[in-house]
């Protein structure tokens, strides 16, 4: 079933258009990459789905059957969207368990607990870590953090912008394979925006590629990964 | 539909003729014909203008906040009045005096402010506005500025207009000219200095920082440069205000004072050159207004009438934040543009059409038969 | 002019042990309050990244408002000053929401002439109300002469009155309070999360706004707090009765550093103690300068260290 539906997602920054017109969907369950340049509008898009105040958003984005546009940030996480910004966006003078227990923020249920614990199993380091500021960790282990943060809230879709960006490629594999895992045994759907095409297509099963703010290719992951154009420009042959 | 007037046209030098030359005229009525209390009030306008222009260098064109200026004010106008009626030095001496000492002053100021953000140059302005006053009455140096009393200059009282002006005014009269005078001169200084190198630097250094260090335009110097020149303005103001009203007191640097300046700036247009003298004029008209209201609106009495002036400046300058954020000025260029709008020469049009892009600013001026967008 | 070396003024009664803690015991009071006031610029600007220059002055307007409802028309202090401190919260929040944020999101510049802006105002509307002649004080505590716990007799005697108590008391107070709200809640986290990182408190679901609103209330609450304590301490009040304390708050803040809560309380003593203590050393410094020493320390700090002695790197230019 068709948890994310977007038509005609235009979006800007005050007078700056920057998205023209979108049009993707993301099913239950699966890892959907969207591929671009920088500037492309990778990060808007997903801004806008999330209803940020920054970006001023029109079409239609339909999640979980409701309407997400004009939704107040808040509301959209409490319906089950969990975003990774660009940047890791870790709260750097929060402690590792803090970041964990405010990424549960919308939750009422008494488990939250419980799930910090567990995230702080799934991912060694940073239970080593749960006192430390998140500000002192390593680029890799706030990476991890971030996505555990993500997940704190049990969200039925997970946003991540630019995962791998700044990491040392060893990282970046652990990271992607961990992303698979996610997928694989909670079913979480991913969507996924990177500029390192390769990894993020190896664990996809769709992909959209889009510039200066237009979807110009569509198709499987494989399919878009043996695109002439896409080996070109984003895959460095 | 707007009509268009070439800059540099003989057009455009009819309107800049008229513009100041009715300035001009408006100066010497009020020199001639005015009372003395009223051409002291104009002079005040005069002197704060050029404050209030030294002020907009700093927050205007260099994006540095200060909410101390008055401090740089107060030390010119104890300047002039030490050096003139201890010192027995002639006023236009100390002129130069008091631009220097402002300036080594605004720049010894200025120079670590570089290290701090934006809001702490604010604070770290605010406090030396405060503390002017205090530093003024300190005991050790009374002998120099006359302690809590201040100081007068009489011997302003006592000058006279030369014969050789065509008409005749009394001495509070011409000191209003001098001051004018001298004010017009630092206005054209600025003026072409903003519209210099200097000026496009300052106003990428305020905009983008980063882009501006990029483009060879660093930061430290400059700012600290501007913070030091619009100190120097402040000072000059300082001096020319003791010529007009000769007194100084310690109170002349502080809090009120500084409060004024910022509110004459955000009122009359920040980033405008004529924005300073109407924010001078809105500093000294605006409590002489809200001194005849005294006695009508229901909280306030007529002894109130110095609170109601800050209560006034307080609602404009929130007003003006929401309303007007660029001021008087602003406003009226806006309106103007409605019925005049004044272009750069331009180059002749190319023959063929297609080979001319055409540029956002011409919107208004392409004939419609080109079919360029209108933006 | 000449300059007075700084021993030679030393004041001849300082060697007096009695002499000394007085001075000490008045300035940890007076201490005790600037740090209030620097708790009130901390908790605004680690979430926003603003100064409220005109704290001093809805300090002053919810002081004025316990004086009508106490002194005035005698309600119970246990009564008055809770309900105006939830006024002063409300104020806070609407000022925030209705004024500070359509102003922020265009110019930083502009929040600092708001607040300019608002000082004068408030101050204006202050003495217009009450008048500017001086009234009698709030006094919470039991404040006739014999008041205190005389500790050493004289002379000259130390003695600590029940107010003085009662003001370092309503600071312990305070700063559990704090504490346990910032550290031990979800709204505290919450906040704290906000002024570490406001996009990503976006993303996780957090109302920002409200955040910011309740910044801002709760430091005019705590910011009434003070004005009433100060107005205490000095016996009498009017509408000028926060300028200057809200400068020493300043002060401490830049001491401890303006996103510290630490620094706050730390700041403020010290510069309570300063103030009570340089004039001692330096007799040429009378009370007007030890006004200037406030300042001192704002540029001195500012420009040596400026996140304070407390505060995060952050805060410091890049």
């Amino acid at each position: 079933m068709t948890l994310l539906q977007v038509s005609d997602l235009r979006a800007s920054y005050g007078p700056v258009s920057v998205l023209h017109g979108l049009d993707f969907f993301v099913d239950a369950g699966e890892i959907v990459v969207l591929l671009g340049a920088n500037g492309a509008g990778k990060t808007t898009t997903l801004r806008a789905v999330c209803q940020m105040d920054m970006v001023s958003v029109s079409g239609e984005v339909i999640f979980d059957r409701r309407s997400l546009v004009g939704l107040r940030p808040e509301a959209v996480v409490k319906l089950g969207i969990g975003h990774v910004p660009q940047g890791r966006g870790t709260f750097p003078e929060l402690t590792v368990e803090e970041n964990l227990t405010i990424g549960a923020y919308v939750r009422r249920d008494g488990k939250v607990g419980d799930d910090v614990d567990h995230w702080l199993e799934v991912f060694p380091r940073l239970g080593d870590r749960r006192a430390q500021t998140a500000g002192s960790l390593s680029g890799g282990e706030q990476q991890m953090l971030a996505v555990a943060r993500a997940l704190m809230c049990r969200p039925k879709l997970l946003l991540l912008d630019e995962p791998s960006l700044g990491l040392a490629p060893l990282i970046i594999q652990d990271l992607f394979r961990r992303f698979a895992q996610l997928n694989q045994e909670l079913g979480t759907t991913m969507l996924i925006v990177e500029q390192n095409a390769n990894l993020a297509l190896s664990i996809a099963d769709r992909a959209y590629v889009i510039e200066t703010g237009e979807i110009v290719l569509s198709g499987g992951a494989a399919e878009v990964q043996s695109d002439d154009a896409v080996r070109r420009a984003y895959l460095g042959f | 539909m707007p009509k268009i007037i070439e800059k540099g046209s003989p057009a455009h030098r009819l309107w800049q003729v008229i513009g100041y030359g009715g300035i001009a005229v408006l100066i010497i009525w009020i020199a001639t014909t005015q009372p003395d209390f009223r051409v002291q009030r104009f002079s005040a306008v005069a002197a704060l203008a050029v404050a209030v222009l030294g002020l907009n260098l700093v927050i205007g064109y260099s994006g540095q906040i200060s909410l101390g200026h008055s401090a740089f004010f107060g030390l010119g106008a104890y300047t002039s009045a030490i050096l003139v009626s201890d010192y027995g030095w002639p006023f236009y001496a100390t002129l130069p005096v008091s631009l220097l000492f402002g300036g080594v002053v605004g720049f010894i100021i200025g120079l670590p402010a570089l290290r701090i953000r934006g809001l702490y140059l604010a604070l770290v302005t605010l406090a030396l506005a405060i503390a002017f006053p205090s530093i003024a009455k300190i005991s050790q140096l009374s002998d120099l500025t006359g302690g809590a009393n201040g100081k007068t200059v009489d011997s302003f009282r006592t000058w006279e207009a030369p014969g050789w002006l065509p008409f005749d005014v009394n001495s509070d009269g011409w000191r209003f000219l001098v001051v004018c005078i001298t004010g017009a001169v630092l206005f054209l200084v600025a003026s072409n200095v903003i519209r210099s190198r200097v000026g496009r630097a300052l106003l990428a250094l305020r905009d983008n920082e980063t882009g501006a260090a990029v483009s060879g335009v660093y930061p430290a110097g400059w700012k600290t440069s501007a913070f030091a020149v619009s100190a120097g303005f402040a000072a000059v103001g300082g001096s020319l205000q003791v010529l007009a009203i000769p007194v100084v007191g310690p109170d002349t640097g502080g809090f009120v004072v500084a409060i004024e300046l910022i509110t004459g700036l955000v009122i009359g247009g920040i980033a405008t050159i004529s924005g300073a003298v109407l924010g001078g004029l809105a500093i000294v008209w605006l409590p002489e207004l809200t001194k005849s209201w005294g006695g009508y609106l229901p909280l306030f009495s007529e002894s109130d009438a110095p609170l109601l002036a800050n209560a006034a400046y307080g609602i404009l300058l929130i007003a003006v934040v929401f309303v007007m954020p660029g001021g008087v000025v602003w406003f009226i260029r806006f309106v103007r543009s409605k019925l005049v709008r004044f272009q750069p020469r331009l180059p002749a049009a190319s023959s063929a059409p297609e080979d001319a892009p055409v540029p956002a600013v011409m919107a208004g001026t392409v004939p419609q038969a080109q079919g360029g967008e209108t933006a | 002019m000449h300059l007075v070396l700084a021993f030679p003024g030393v004041n001849d009664g300082f060697f007096n042990t009695s002499f000394v803690l007085q001075l000490l015991a008045n300035g940890f009071a007076n201490g005790a309050i600037y740090a209030l006031m620097a708790l009130t610029v901390v908790i605004i600007y680690r979430t926003t990244g603003h100064l409220n220059f005109a704290q001093g002055e809805m300090a002053t307007m919810g002081c004025f408002l316990v004086f009508a409802a106490s002194v005035e028309r005698g309600i119970p202090y246990w009564l008055a000053i809770p309900g105006v401190m939830v006024i002063s919260l409300l104020f806070g929040a609407i000022i925030e929401r209705g004024l500070v944020r359509p102003i922020e999101r265009r110019s930083g510049l502009g929040v600092v002439i708001l607040t300019l802006g608002l000082f004068l105002i408030l101050n204006a509307f202050t003495a217009a109300i009450w008048g500017t002649e001086s009234v009698t004080a709030t006094k919470p505590f039991p404040s006739s002469p014999g008041d205190q716990f005389v500790i050493l007799d004289g002379p000259p005697r130390f003695f600590v009155r029940y107010s003085t108590i009662g003001i370092w008391l309503v600071l312990g107070l305070v700063v559990l309070a704090l504490w346990a709200l910032l550290q031990r809640t979800k709204l505290g986290l919450a906040y704290r999360a906000v002024a570490s990182n406001r996009e990503s408190s976006l993303l996780v679901g957090i109302p920002v706004g409200r955040m910011l609103m309740l910044g801002w209330g709760l430091s005019a609450a705590i910011g009434t707090l003070a004005a009433v304590l100060t107005a205490q301490k000095a016996g009498t009040m009017d509408f000028n009765l926060m300028a200057t304390v809200l400068l020493y708050g300043f002060a401490a803040a830049a001491l401890g550093g303006f996103d510290s809560v630490k620094g706050a309380v730390v700041g403020g003593v010290i510069v309570g103690l300063a103030e009570a203590l340089i004039p001692q050393f330096f007799s040429f410094i009378g009370t007007e300068l030890s006004l200037v020493m406030a300042l001192f320390v704002i540029l001195i700090v500012l420009l040596v260290r400026p996140q304070g002695l407390f505060g995060t790197k952050r805060v410091e230019r890049v």
